[in-house]
C-alpha cells in the first residue's frame, strides 16, 4: 500500500511537480494519492514509481523522518536536497545497524561567538594550535556523517543538520574543506558559520605565534600552505586580525588575484573503510541500494566524488571534480 | 649630524621624520613593498632582477603614501622624487651600503650619481644649523630614503636611514652626509618550514 508522504518524497527528490508526474506518469490524481485521498492500485503505484525512477516497495515503505536543514547559500534545488538528505536517513541508519561508528562529539553552545566557539571545539579535539586535518576526516571522526551533495542539487549549496543526536553534513567533495568547517559552525549553532570556518581553520592565536606581522605576499602563501587555506584567505585573516596592514593587504591580494589556487578535494575514510569491508563480504552497492529500496544511482549520488571503491559496471568513483 | 646606533624607534626619530613631513610608516610602507617584490622576481630572471623590483616598488609606494597626504611626484629626469607640499624637502631613494642604520659607519651610496641628483643636492648646505634655514623658493633639501637589503638564510633585515647627502658631483657615489636619522633594522621573517597537518584515524567496526 502506497504511503503519501514517501510519495511526496520521491516526488520532490525528482524536482517535480505533482502536475509534471502525473503527465510522466501518464496517471491522473496524484495530488489526491499524495494526501491520502485516494489509493492507488498497483499497476499505478508501478507506473509512478517507474517515472520516478524510485523501485517500487519505496513508495510503500515507512514513513521516512523529516529533516531541518541549514543551507550556506539561497541557491535553488534545496527541496531536492532536502529529500537526498531523508534518504541518506535510511542509509546513515543501515550503516550504524552493521558498523560500530564513532560517536557524535560535536556540542552546541548556547550563544558563543565565531571565535570562540572555533576555539572551544579546537580545544575540546585536542587540536588547539595544529593545522586541521583533511577536514571531512575530523568531522568523521568525531561523529558527524559526511555524505556527498549530490550532483542533481549541487546548487543548493552545502548544508547540514542534526537527526536524532547525530550531525549530518552533505558537500562538494572537490570543494570540501571550506564548507566542511563552515557546516562545522553551524552545528555547533554559532551566530556566523563563515567567520567560524576562518577561526576554525586559521586560529586567532597560533597565527599571532607564528606569522610575522606585514608578511610579503610569499610569506602569505607559504603560510598558508601549511595552514590548508588560499593564500587569498589567509591574507583576510591576516588583515582581520591586524597582522596585515590595510595598504599591505591590498597589494597582497593584488598579487594574489593572479595566482590560481584549485580547490582541494577530500574523499571519506569512513566510507571508504565501509565499501572496502562491504566488497570484502561479497556485498555491492546494488545490495545495500536494493535493501533501501532505492536506485543504486541514488545511493551513488550520496557517495559521489567521496569514496573511492568499485562501482557497479567496473567504474570507479574517483575524485574528479563536478566543475 | 648622527643618531645613536638604536635598536628601536624613538622619539627623537619620530620627531626628526617630522621636521621632514614623513612618520615611520610611511617609510615602512615603501620598504615592505620593495621587500615583496623582491621576493617576486622570477628565477631566471637577470641577476639584479630583484634589485630592481625593489627599486620601482619602493619609490612607487613611497610616492603613493606621501602623493596621498598632499607631497608632489617629480618626475624630471625620472629621478623617482617626491616633493614636500609646503616644507623644502624633496624624498628620493637610494641603495646604501652595509654601513646603513649605523651612525659610527662609514654610509655610502651603492651608485654613482646621474645629473639630476647631481643638480638637486647643490641645495643641500650643512652648515645650516636648522635643517630649512637656507630655504627659499627655488633651493629645496635633498634627502634620501637610504636602504641596504641583507639577506642571510631565509631572512631578509632591512637596513635603513633618512638621510640628506652633501652636494656631491655627478659621476661619484655619495659618501658625505650633512644629516642622518638612522633608524633600528626593518626586519622580515624567513619563509616558514612546510607542516603537514596530522592526519586522524576514523575508527570503523563492523558488528559482529
Amino acid at each position: 500500500m502506497l504511503t503519501p508522504s514517501r510519495l511526496v518524497l520521491a516526488r520532490t527528490r525528482r524536482g517535480l511537480t505533482a502536475a509534471e508526474l502525473a503527465r510522466k506518469a501518464g496517471v491522473a490524481g496524484v495530488a489526491d494519492y499524495e494526501q491520502g485521498r485516494r489509493r492507488p492500485r498497483p499497476a499505478t503505484t508501478l507506473k509512478l514509481a517507474a517515472a520516478l525512477g524510485f523501485p517500487a516497495p519505496f513508495l510503500e515503505g515507512d514513513e521516512v523522518p523529516h529533516v531541518d536543514p541549514g543551507f550556506t547559500g539561497d541557491g535553488p534545488d534545496r527541496a531536492r536536497a532536502t529529500a537526498a538528505a531523508r534518504l541518506a536517513l535510511g542509509f546513515a541508519g543501515w550503516l550504524d545497524a552493521r558498523f560500530a561508528l564513532p560517536d557524535p562529539d560535536v556540542p552546541t553552545w548556547e550563544h558563543p561567538d565565531p571565535e570562540t566557539a572555533a576555539t572551544m571545539l579546537r580545544a575540546r579535539w585536542g587540536m588547539p594550535h595544529r593545522p586541521a586535518p583533511t577536514m571531512v576526516h575530523l568531522l568523521e571522526a568525531h561523529g558527524v556523517r559526511v555524505f556527498s551533495l549530490p550532483p542533481d542539487c549541487a546548487g543548493a549549496g552545502p548544508f547540514s543538520f542534526r537527526h536524532a543526536g547525530t550531525p549530518f553534513a552533505f558537500l562538494d567533495p572537490a570543494d570540501a574543506r571550506d564548507a566542511a568547517a563552515r557546516e562545522l559552525g553551524r552545528l555547533t549553532g554559532t551566530s556566523d558559520p563563515h567567520a567560524f570556518a576562518r577561526a576554525f581553520l586559521l586560529p586567532r592565536a597560533a597565527l599571532l605565534a607564528s606569522v610575522p606581522r606585514n608578511p610579503v605576499t610569499e610569506q602569505v602563501r607559504a603560510h598558508a600552505a601549511t595552514w590548508g587555506v588560499t593564500p587569498l584567505a589567509l591574507a583576510h585573516r591576516l588583515h582581520d586580525l591586524g597582522l596585515l596592514a590595510p595598504g599591505r593587504h591590498t597589494t597582497v591580494c593584488a598579487n594574489l588575484a593572479r595566482d590560481h589556487h584549485p580547490a582541494r578535494h577530500e574523499t571519506s575514510q569512513l566510507l571508504t573503510k565501509v565499501f572496502t569491508a562491504l566488497r570484502a563480504r561479497g556485498t555491492t552497492p546494488h545490495h545495500v541500494a536494493r535493501h533501501l529500496h532505492l536506485d543504486v544511482e541514488e545511493l551513488n549520488g550520496l557517495l559521489f566524488g567521496l569514496v573511492l571503491t568499485a562501482l557497479p559496471g567496473g567504474r570507479h568513483l574517483t575524485p574528479v571534480p563536478r566543475r | 649630524m648622527t643618531m645613536s646606533n638604536a635598536t628601536e624607534l624613538t622619539a627623537d626619530h619620530h620627531a626628526r621624520l617630522a621636521e621632514l613631513g614623513l612618520r615611520v610608516d610611511h617609510l615602512d610602507e615603501a620598504i615592505w613593498a620593495g621587500v615583496d617584490a623582491r621576493l617576486s622576481a622570477p628565477p631566471l630572471g637577470p641577476t639584479n632582477g630583484a634589485g630592481l623590483l625593489d627599486w620601482v616598488h619602493r619609490v612607487g609606494r613611497l610616492r603613493e603614501v606621501l602623493v596621498a597626504e598632499g607631497w608632489t611626484k617629480v618626475d624630471k629626469w625620472n629621478a623617482g622624487l617626491v616633493q614636500h607640499p609646503s616644507k623644502p624637502v624633496v624624498l628620493g631613494t637610494l641603495q646604501g651600503n652595509r654601513s646603513t642604520g649605523n651612525p659610527h659607519a662609514p654610509l655610502r651610496s651603492d651608485y654613482a650619481k646621474g645629473p639630476a641628483i647631481a643638480a638637486m643636492m647643490r641645495g643641500n648646505d650643512h652648515d645650516q644649523l636648522s635643517l630649512f634655514d637656507s630655504f627659499h623658493a627655488h633651493e629645496w633639501k635633498l634627502w634620501f630614503l637610504v636602504t641596504y637589503v641583507v639577506q642571510e638564510d631565509e631572512r631578509t633585515t632591512v637596513l635603513r636611514e633618512v638621510s640628506q647627502p652633501e652636494p656631491t658631483p655627478q659621476g661619484q657615489v655619495v659618501d658625505r652626509w650633512a644629516h642622518r636619522i638612522t633608524l633600528p633594522p626593518l626586519e622580515f621573517g624567513p619563509l616558514p618550514p612546510m607542516r603537514t597537518a596530522h592526519e586522524v584515524d576514523v575508527p570503523v567496526r563492523v558488528r559482529e
